[in-house]
């Protein structure tokens, strides 16, 4: 086999004779530096359960509050540096092909993009924006009562195929066909699982009255301060009036 | 050097004759395209741990006291005898690297067995002081959470995490030290030698990136207060 070729001299093609020596890029890392490198690394530890423990003692003695993420800041501080020195020296990052390192850097890169997305979503679940403080209702955008009109296919008029009120039945004219659908039925639920309710990090959509929303007066118990009966109470004057109780917003 | 065999597939080859695969130029074209590779396989398992560092983050700005409860029941002695552990293990393949370049076989054979070794105790610790006593405890993670004394109601969340986390790294110790061990084996019959050692650097670095996500692990697990 031609193996004079792995001592041939640089060629047009690899002009940096990077591949023509049988030891080049066979950095040999000084012992000295892995010792010292492995030194710095163990002390680096000593440090960060130093400073954590600190850190307890601190609070707990001088009854001060630090804040959580001054402890996370640290922490991640001194964790880089030892995945630093792990990554440029045990992994010869420095001695290496500096594609080697590039790829390393694009992977934290891509983490970052992850968690610096992922973040900004999760702090910004509940902001109301100005321009859509107009849509915000009271108990939530679900089941608006409204009435529908569609044209008959046969006699081509308008016909109100329903007024969808938040519990009574959708009665639907289609081609003849008709299907009633009760509103309830039309969302997903488990008979004995509680149905789950919105929170700011999600939506659920929900069938039936509004907790709270056709207002009875607290102060109508009889004397009993018994609120069981409460539902029709009040209902001869149903009034949404922005009280204590309504007004508050969104978490 | 006419008997230089350069088909990749010879069993019996000295680390003196090392062949490449032959859409190589050379051998050194093939130990920087493994590096490249295991690189870009690295990056992969960085990712795959990312998503468990976002998860945690996510959880711990939603629960905090939760996180900070749970991490009580974990002892930072514990945690911190295993990170000394892998930071000596990582610094002793780091050195086999050296003695396969230096051609000093028995110290090459030592340090390739102490990380083993090393990644042992690691699993022993693990387990028989940190998961099993939990465990039986009742501080397991998600819905098989049974600990009656829990001070916050997502505390499932925590060992949810915890487990995760750690059990996923535990996983990737036991495949490093699985790799390291078959190194090993090819080492003691003279595989590797100053002019090829592909295979040692190709699983040292993967046992590297294990102890350098410990390294980011340990903190965030056991030094939250």
């Amino acid at each position: 086999m031609a193996s004079h070729n792995d001592h041939a001299e640089a060629s047009a093609l690899d002009p940096h004779g990077f591949h023509s020596g049988e030891h080049h890029g066979h950095t040999i890392v000084p012992f000295r530096i892995l010792v010292l490198v492995l030194g710095a690394l163990l002390a680096f530890t000593v440090l960060t359960v130093a400073l954590s423990r600190a850190e307890v003692w601190v609070a707990e003695s001088m009854n001060v509050h630090i804040p959580q993420w001054v402890n996370v800041a640290i922490a991640m501080s001194i964790a880089t540096v030892k995945g630093v020195l792990v990554a440029l020296y045990f992994m010869q990052l420095r001695y290496d092909n500096p594609l080697n390192a590039v790829i390393f850097l694009f992977c934290i890169c891509a983490f970052g993009i992850f968690l610096g997305f992922t973040a900004l979503d999760m702090a910004n679940r509940d902001r109301i924006n100005q321009w859509e403080t107009g849509e915000i209702v009271l108990g939530g955008t679900g089941n608006i009562p409204r009435t529908t009109v569609v044209k008959d296919a046969t006699t081509d008029e308008g016909v109100m195929i329903g007024q969808d009120t938040v519990v009574g039945p959708i009665v639907m004219h289609v081609k003849g066909r008709i299907d009633v659908l009760e509103a309830a039925d039309r969302l997903p639920k488990h008979k004995d699982k509680p149905v789950p309710q919105s929170t700011a990090n999600q939506s659920r959509v929900r069938a039936g009255f509004t907790p709270g929303l056709f207002a009875f007066s607290p102060k109508d118990d009889h004397g009993h301060g018994d609120h069981a009966h409460d539902d029709h109470a009040g209902e001869e004057d149903v009034t949404i009036e922005p009280t204590e109780k309504n007004t508050e917003g969104p978490r | 050097m006419a008997s230089i065999d350069t088909s990749a597939a010879s069993k019996e080859q000295h680390w003196e004759h090392p062949g490449h695969a032959p859409h190589f130029r050379s051998h050194q074209d093939e130990f920087d395209a493994c590096k490249i590779g295991m690189w870009l396989f690295l990056t992969t398992e960085v990712l795959l741990f990312s998503g468990l560092f976002v998860a945690y983050a996510i959880f711990r700005m939603q629960h905090p006291e939760a996180f900070a409860n749970g991490s009580h029941h974990l002892d930072w002695r514990w945690g911190g005898l295993n990170t000394i552990i892998l930071l000596i293990s990582s610094g002793t393949i780091a050195w086999s690297i050296r003695n396969a370049q230096l051609n000093q076989r028995r110290l090459l054979s030592f340090n390739l067995l102490f990380t083993v070794a090393c990644a042992l105790a690691f699993i022993v610790i693990k387990f028989t002081f940190e998961y099993i006593p939990k465990w039986t405890e009742g501080k397991r993670p998600g819905v098989l959470f049974d600990y009656p004394y829990a001070e916050n109601p997502y505390e499932h969340v925590w060992w949810s995490i915890y487990y995760c986390a750690t059990g996923i790294h535990a996983a990737h110790v036991v495949i490093g030290a699985a790799l390291i061990l078959w190194v090993w084996n090819k080492a003691r019959k003279g595989f590797y030698g100053p002019k090829h050692y592909t295979g040692i650097e190709v699983a040292g670095l993967y046992w590297h990136l294990v102890d350098l996500i410990w390294i980011f692990l340990f903190p965030l697990l056991y030094l939250i207060h």
